[in-house]
């Protein structure tokens, strides 16, 4: 049975799927990244209404199942005429859903720096843009490096969400030479190695990420 | 230089400064004493905006403002007397992530435009001047509170300020430390800088102040020249404090 695994180019055509779905991780970690941190400083600093607005979105984004997220983006928005292949659907809706979980490790963060470092660089005649720019957000970002570790993992394993869209990541390649061979444990022991293997990868470059920070003071 | 008028400040239904008067000339070091919670600390925030009043106004050298300053005028306002009064906290309040240098340099490149090596050099001299040249490369972590202070004291001195605000600048710092730290206020006075600040020592106030101001419960209680307030206070509430203070000795 699990010599069917290695039948003439299956492990590689695992491993493109894999590909992608470490693709769709980074994509949707660097897209989420900026909107997360735009999302953060608005909700602590932006005009009120949209602080409201930026609280509203992480609020709808968090309190809706990724699922239900892709099948709206897929399924839902062709009915309006807006229609995108399955890959860019994965990332746009990977992108927001962890933009919303990212901005609250951003918010979190930023309210941990102390309140005397704002107001030691504003009496130094810095702006407020200033201020969060060159004081607090380095110094917010070193707090934010674990939970954002773990977001990063969590994204991993969520990208396999996408395969309901037809996205050919990890577990929609297993799927389909699982439908191939009538053959399924090969396949999804397979994927779950793949899985664990990009997770622990993960983990030790955050660590050395972490290290390295808490060198630097 | 700073003259305040019927200055407000409260915080919900706590009225921490009733009714505040001053006038504070160029070259004057005054000293602001009196019990925790008498609002010393609040009233020296307000003369660089760190504080909003309620009430009443403030100037400083040719800007005013008030509780009515519209906010988009602020902007402009915090940006002046900013640029004229240096502060420095009782926390130190140094940028962790920075080096002691970078902290010097940083509101002159970052505020002024300054170049790279106009700043170095200015902060490489007031780093000198607060005897820390050596310590330019370390991380505020890395020194003892009282140097700590003494960069925190250049750092705002990089601004040129004309006017230096010290909120308890020793109050964090251990005994032993706190001789240094006065050592460089001093120097400092010495030149000719307009200085206000809120303090402890009263040894400080005595030897290098020419004007004290008492406050209790949100009032200036009483004023004068340090060798009468020291020696013969008018007021009975200043007499206690004083009285108080001798016991703790």
């Amino acid at each position: 049975m699990f010599n069917l695994l290695f039948e003439q180019g299956n492990i590689p055509y695992l491993l493109k799927g894999a590909y992608l779905t470490l693709q769709l991780t980074l994509i949707a970690l660097f897209v989420g990244f900026f909107i997360g941190l735009a999302v953060a400083v608005v909700r602590l600093k932006g005009p009120k209404p949209l602080q409201i607005l930026a609280q509203f979105y992480v609020s709808i984004i968090r309190g809706t199942p990724i699922l239900v997220q892709i099948f709206i983006v897929y399924y839902g928005l062709p009915d309006i005429g807006v229609s995108f292949s399955p890959f860019m659907a994965a990332c746009i809706v990977l992108s927001i859903n962890v933009s919303a979980y990212l901005s609250e490790t951003f918010r979190g963060a930023i309210l941990a720096v102390p309140r005397g470092q704002w107001e030691a660089a504003a009496s130094l005649g810095l702006s407020p843009w200033q201020v969060m720019r060159r004081v607090v957000l380095p110094q917010a970002a070193r707090i934010a490096i674990p939970p954002m570790g773990n977001t990063a993992i969590g994204m991993l394993k969520e990208t396999s969400l996408v395969s309901v869209v037809t996205a050919t990541e990890l577990l929609r390649s297993a799927q389909l030479l699982v439908a191939q061979y009538y053959v399924a444990l090969p396949f999804y022991l397979a994927i779950a190695m793949m899985y664990w293997i990009m997770s622990i990868s993960f983990t030790a470059i955050l660590n050395r990420v972490e290290a390295k920070l808490a060198k630097a003071y | 230089m700073i003259e305040i008028t019927g200055l407000h400040k409260r915080y919900g239904k706590h009225e921490v400064l009733a009714d505040i008067n001053a006038k504070i000339d160029a070259g004057e070091i005054v000293v602001l004493i009196g019990p925790s919670g008498s609002g010393k600390s609040t009233l020296l925030r307000c003369l660089n905006g760190l504080e909003q009043p309620n009430g009443g106004s403030i100037r400083v050298g040719t800007t005013t403002w008030g509780a009515d300053t519209p906010r988009r005028d602020m902007k402009q306002v915090l940006k002046q007397v900013r640029s004229r009064t240096g502060m420095v906290f009782q926390q130190f309040n140094l940028f962790p992530h920075m080096t002691v240098l970078e902290n010097v340099i940083e509101a002159p490149k970052t505020v002024k435009g300054m170049t790279h090596d106009a700043a170095v050099a200015i902060a490489e001299s007031l780093l000198a001047k607060v005897g820390l040249l050596d310590k330019r490369n370390e991380h505020p972590a890395r020194l003892s509170g009282g140097q700590q202070q003494r960069v925190a004291i250049a750092r705002a001195l990089a601004m040129q300020p004309d006017i230096m605000l010290f909120d308890e600048p020793t109050s964090a710092l251990d005994p032993e430390l706190v001789g240094e730290v006065l050592k460089v206020m001093k120097s400092l006075a010495d030149e000719g800088m307009t200085m206000i600040v809120v303090t402890h020592e009263m040894k400080f106030a005595r030897e290098v102040a020419n004007h004290v101001i008492f406050m209790s419960d949100g009032h200036i209680v009483e004023e004068g020249k340090p060798e009468h307030f020291f020696t013969a206070p008018k007021t009975e509430r200043a007499q206690r404090f004083l009285r108080q203070l001798a016991q703790e000795e």
